[in-house]
């Protein structure tokens, strides 16, 4: 088999493994959400950057933006969740909505990458005003992560109040908080005992033993009771143990962890985190959270909760076994051509790839599993 | 088992050191080797050798676990670590150096290894600057008049001294930062907890 010449920077060949494995993930995760009432939707692909801008500083930066015909400023779809959390706020009732959804995401390149990046991600939201819907969202969460059949997932619970709550516990000076939160979020030890240089020696003491708050849920639960008594600390506490213990029952082999050092990832996340990783990954297979959206001009606030799953890098991980296709390739002359079509559709309708070229060498250039030859000695 | 990033000199010398007088050992360990990946006798660990500025992309990568690097390449990187501790040896300082002050008379040209901290320094004192990035024997520059001037590590001086070259303004100061990969500090914690300690001197993080 001879090579072919390498596709340009930015395009790959997403051979029959990788999508037939993306479009049962899709199928599959969007059947199971649509069996929990949720309504699957098509959030736009351009979106006006006033809608986006309650993403926060660092979300925009990373923003791919243009400028319409019109004037106005677009964005690449960078974050579904505020396309959605936007038209609901503009609804006269808010009541009980759940979407789930597929969408391109759109981010400017980093250096490391040089690229331009986007991904498809498959995902729900919740937008309500009664109850509390953390429990669904997560049962979600894992029953998508097991539909993707991935191996050795390790779900994190966080609540990015946790470590605020803390230092206004411990008094610490609201300017100071502001500049210590991003550190703890980076773990950036050496700057993070710099910072709190001037607060006292006890309190330094608790915020270091805080940033260890984090790993499996007996270990971190115990460690933060035996160490604090405030009860507003331990509700948040009690508040993942108890969701933890139900994500236990539902799966009893689920690894989960907790992280009370947990930031927000996105600016707009009030409360609980939902993220998985695995071991053969360095970007996150799913992440969410909890969050209160407000629009800059109006005063009405709702409460949602949602989560996305990376479908590329589900699908890569993924030990779902791709259908089985054979690779025909049918080798005819322009006289024969018509035949060789109907022949190929007939391979086709068996769920066979089949491919009709004129020019024998050809072959050399894929991997076929069988080749059939119509010219004229056999017409 | 948990990969450990080393940049080949000092930095790991000292790296392995820790390790070693913690009870994590490499008897196949040779500095004279080529090799560039060596296990722990227990096989709970390996150390791998990569060019010190790409200690953070190995590591926010996840390619390797925990690393041991320089600050001023983690100022230089762009990769997410979890920067855990201050290991207080590999100290230098980050400076502007040349043969003279630079010019303020025309825009002048700066030669160096870090680009990106070169830029944000000179942006935040409102002198604009053309940035030329080398990749070594950055010192060369001005004595060739490639540049006005340089952004450089500076530890004894003594290199600066033999070309003639001063220190007008120190950046920041650098030593030896303990890395190591978010993810794989959540859900290997129990695995790299005893790494992590070893090189940090039994203090835990």
């Amino acid at each position: 088999m001879t090579q072919r010449q390498p596709l340009a920077q930015g395009m790959s060949i997403k051979g029959k493994e990788i999508y037939s494995k993306e479009d049962a993930l899709i199928y599959t995760t969007l059947k199971c959400f649509d069996s929990y009432g949720y309504d699957v939707i098509e959030p736009p692909s351009i979106e006006y950057y006033d809608v986006m801008k309650s993403s926060g500083k660092e979300a925009q930066q990373n923003m791919i933006k243009f400028i319409d015909p019109f004037g106005d400023i677009m964005v690449l779809q960078a974050d579904p969740t505020m396309s959605l959390a936007h038209y609901m706020s503009k609804q006269s009732e808010t009541s009980l909505r759940k979407f789930a959804m597929v969408s391109s995401v759109h981010r400017a390149y980093t250096l490391q990458s040089k690229r331009h990046e986007h991904f498809k991600q498959v995902g729900i939201e919740v937008f309500y005003d009664q109850g509390n819907f953390d429990e669904e969202v997560c049962e979600l969460a894992l029953k998508a992560l097991e539909l993707a059949q991935i191996k050795d997932v390790v779900i994190e619970l966080g609540h990015v109040m946790f470590m605020p709550s803390l230092l206004q516990t411990l008094r610490v000076p609201s300017v100071l908080i502001e500049q210590i939160l991003p550190l703890i979020q980076a773990k950036d030890m050496p700057l993070l005992e710099a910072s709190m240089i001037d607060l006292p020696l006890q309190v330094q003491k608790i915020i270091k033993k805080a940033m260890t708050w984090f790993g499996p849920v007996e270990n971190v639960v115990d460690k933060i009771k035996s160490e604090m008594n405030d009860p507003l600390l331990l509700g948040i506490v009690d508040e993942l143990n108890q969701l933890s213990n139900y994500l236990k029952q539902l799966n009893p082999k689920i690894n989960l962890i907790l992280d009370f050092t947990t930031q927000k990832s996105l600016s707009y996340y009030q409360g609980l985190t939902i993220t998985a990783y695995s071991p053969q990954s360095a970007q996150p297979l799913l992440s969410g959270g909890r969050y209160e959206y407000k629009e800059e001009e109006s005063s009405l606030s709702m409460t949602a909760i949602g989560f996305g799953l990376n479908v590329a890098l589900c699908a890569k991980l993924s030990t779902i076994q791709p259908t089985k296709m054979s690779t025909i390739a049918i080798i005819t002359t322009p006289e024969k051509k018509l035949q060789a079509l109907f022949k190929a559709n007939e391979y086709r309708t068996l769920g066979n790839r089949v491919h009709v070229l004129f020019d024998e060498d050809e072959v050399k250039t894929t991997d076929y599993d069988q080749m059939i030859v119509i010219d004229k000695e056999q017409a | 088992m948990i990969t450990i990033a080393l940049a080949k000199g000092r930095l790991a010398t000292k790296g392995l050191e820790r390790l070693i007088q913690s009870g994590i050992t490499f008897s196949e360990y040779d500095e004279k080797s080529r090799k560039l990946i060596f296990e722990s006798d227990d096989k709970q660990a390996r150390i791998v050798f990569v060019k010190a500025m790409d200690v953070p992309t190995y590591v926010s990568l996840g390619i390797a676990d925990v690393g041991i690097v320089g600050k001023d390449v983690l100022l230089e990187s762009d990769g997410v670590v979890n920067e855990l501790a201050d290991l207080k040896f590999g100290a230098c300082r980050l400076c502007v150096c040349g043969l003279k002050p630079l010019p303020t008379d025309r825009k002048p040209i700066i030669a160096s290894k870090y680009p990106r901290v070169s830029e944000r320094y000179f942006n935040a004192h409102g002198i604009d600057v053309d940035i030329i990035k080398l990749e070594g024997s950055v010192e060369l520059a001005p004595l060739l008049q490639l540049a006005d001037g340089i952004v450089d590590i500076v530890e004894s001086g003594l290199t600066l001294k033999e070309n003639n070259l001063n220190v007008y303004t120190t950046i920041t100061t650098s030593s030896a930062r303990l890395i190591v990969n978010p993810r794989s500090y959540k859900i290997k914690l129990k695995a790299i907890q005893p790494i992590i300690e070893a090189i940090n001197q039994g203090e835990s993080v």
